[in-house]
């Protein structure tokens, strides 16, 4: 198990990492490409230019679509937080009746399908007068988002050892103190990854955007990228641009803190 | 005492939105199910229809197309992860100098939009100017360049492809936090009774991590079914009727053909048969906590 780094292992390696990266890595490339260079299908392009970033960035309202996106992702992140820390919290370390029932459900809303209650929400959110707004997006992201947010800090408050809160209680310290002054501080890394990914499944999140909004003013970015095809038609060059330039801040977030996105997605199955 | 409510006051918040968000739109969508209710045509709301939505769809080809659509998207999508996801985790879960790096590039498929990773496999598999018919034909495997997102044969092993590549990280990633459960103990002992590598993956490995592989599947499956992405952006559904699969045939009826009645009808049977999977699943496990 440990010892065989064997050449059959680097195969395997080296032609996963081709699999994973080269869609993206082609696309970044594109996107640095004149028109008549990705017509004519060089790998490598004579020459890098930037038109496609300063056409997406400056002239075609991208920005506005990840201003959207950001406040949007933002308010929802920080929300499930809201909601969520103190439901993980009990979940992890209180004892009460119907608990595993409970998490179950929470477990099996994280993967409900959206399309299936779209259509009264959708109602309901018209005839507020709301379509097309922060709120149209953020209420559903909400309560899509909160259930997974509990599941995986659930497993991650469960890997906190309780026998540190159980001497600050015992020396007298009051319960909500005890959260505040010990339980809180410890689990900021965890607490941080959740936000993380809340906020990436909510800049990424299509189905929801594409009917809740109708107009520029609300817009996210997954929602301007599908409709590039039919408002700029063919053109590869600021699609391909507009695509790296709404991925890359995500991408690097999760490269650079991959230790611990992966430990939050791994933790809620863990401690089944 | 006053910690006997405590808990479910700290839950209420979560549970009172997925009440208004999952709950309440889900009645609702049952109630739809038996109207009549066109959102092009105002003066039809609310005229109670029985069960007609129900009958027209079962005579409906399209709704049955949908559903084989729907099974066979599934079943290629889930194969090709699976036998990913196996063998990815198990190079991941090793030390070896480049895990960081290994471990990053499995997040990228993960952290890029589904709607981002449609767009980018649709340009690479473009006939004319896509990157896959090129290489195909620079070494010599096709002699014409095949049409893979408007031909019936190609068009959904093109989409299977892309939803394969974007949904196994969450795959690989359950079973990882699976194999992290393995005590090393269990795999010294089999070394002193001489046990080989596939002795001890077959044996050891795959039992003990059967439960997680049977979680990762149900969450795969129905991210592949809920997150129409991918099909919407590379073919639309088509070509004709080819890729269309129930979800986004159920999108069409909400929000193409204005149908609200029809379109819940259709949302009804999705949730019955999702909670069929589900409850399968929960046996399951009970059943593999027992033994």
């Amino acid at each position: 198990m440990k010892q065989k780094s064997g050449v059959l292992f680097w195969i395997f390696f080296t032609l996963l990492v081709l699999i994973n990266l080269t869609p993206y890595l082609w696309t970044m490339l594109t996107s640095f490409k004149s028109q008549n260079e990705i017509f004519a299908l060089s790998i490598v392009p004579k020459q890098l230019i930037i038109d496609n970033y300063v056409q997406v960035i400056f002239e075609s309202g991208f920005l506005s679509n990840i201003w959207n996106s950001f406040m949007v992702s933002g308010i929802t992140s920080l929300v499930c937080l809201i909601i969520g820390v103190p439901a993980a919290y009990s979940f992890a370390r209180l004892h009460f009746r119907f608990k595993n029932p409970l998490f179950m459900l929470v477990l099996f809303i994280t993967i409900f399908p959206g399309i299936f209650i779209i259509s009264p929400l959708f109602d309901f959110l018209r005839s507020i007068g709301a379509i097309d707004t922060y709120f149209a997006l953020i209420l559903p992201y909400v309560a899509y988002f909160t259930p997974l947010v509990v599941w995986i800090l659930t497993g991650f408050f469960k890997t906190i050892h309780p026998s540190i809160e159980e001497v600050a209680i015992m020396d007298g310290c009051g319960v909500v103190k005890m959260i505040m002054r010990i339980f809180l501080p410890l689990s900021i890394p965890s607490i941080l990854t959740v936000g993380i990914i809340a906020f990436t499944l909510a800049w990424n999140e299509f189905l929801f955007a594409l009917i809740f909004t109708s107009s520029e003013s609300a817009r996210t970015v997954p929602v301007a990228i599908s409709r590039f095809q039919g408002v700029h038609s063919l053109d590869w060059g600021q699609m391909t641009a507009a695509a790296v330039t709404a991925t890359i801040p995500i991408v690097l977030i999760s490269v650079f803190l991959q230790r611990y996105i992966i430990s939050g997605l791994t933790a809620g199955a863990v401690k089944e | 005492m006053r910690n006997k409510y405590l808990p479910y006051f700290l839950l209420i918040p979560m549970f009172i939105m997925i009440i208004v968000i999952v709950f309440i739109p889900l009645l609702t969508t049952v109630f739809y199910s038996f109207q009549s209710y066109q959102l092009s045509d105002p003066d039809a709301q609310n005229t109670f229809i029985g069960l007609d939505n129900y009958a027209a769809l079962f005579q409906s080809e399209r709704f049955r197309s949908s559903i084989i659509t729907s099974l066979i998207y599934i079943l290629g999508s889930v194969t090709g992860m699976l036998l990913f996801a196996l063998i990815t985790s198990q190079i991941a879960n090793q030390s070896f100098r480049g895990r960081a790096f290994f471990r990053a590039s499995i997040l990228l498929p993960w952290a890029v939009a589904p709607v981002v990773a449609a767009q980018a496999w649709k340009f690479m598999y473009d006939t004319d100017f896509g990157v896959i018919n090129f290489i195909l034909k620079k070494i010599g495997v096709i002699e014409r360049s095949i049409p893979w997102l408007v031909s019936d044969h190609y068009a959904m092993l093109s989409v299977i492809t892309t939803n394969v590549w974007k949904t196994t990280p969450l795959l690989t990633l359950i079973v990882i936090s699976g194999l992290q459960t393995i005590s090393k103990d269990l795999y010294e002992s089999a070394d002193m009774d001489g046990s080989n590598a596939w002795q001890k993956y077959f044996y050891i490995t795959l039992p003990l991590i059967k439960p997680f592989i049977l979680l990762g599947l149900i969450f795969t499956t129905l991210q592949t079914i809920n997150v129409i992405d991918i099909v919407y952006i590379m073919t639309g559904g088509g070509p004709g009727e080819a890729t269309e699969i129930f979800t986004l045939y159920n999108y069409k009826v909400f929000f193409q053909y204005l149908d609200f009645g029809l379109g819940g009808a259709m949302a009804v049977i999705g949730v019955l048969v999702i909670g069929v999977l589900i409850s399968f699943y929960v046996r399951g496990m009970n059943k593999n906590m027992e033994t």
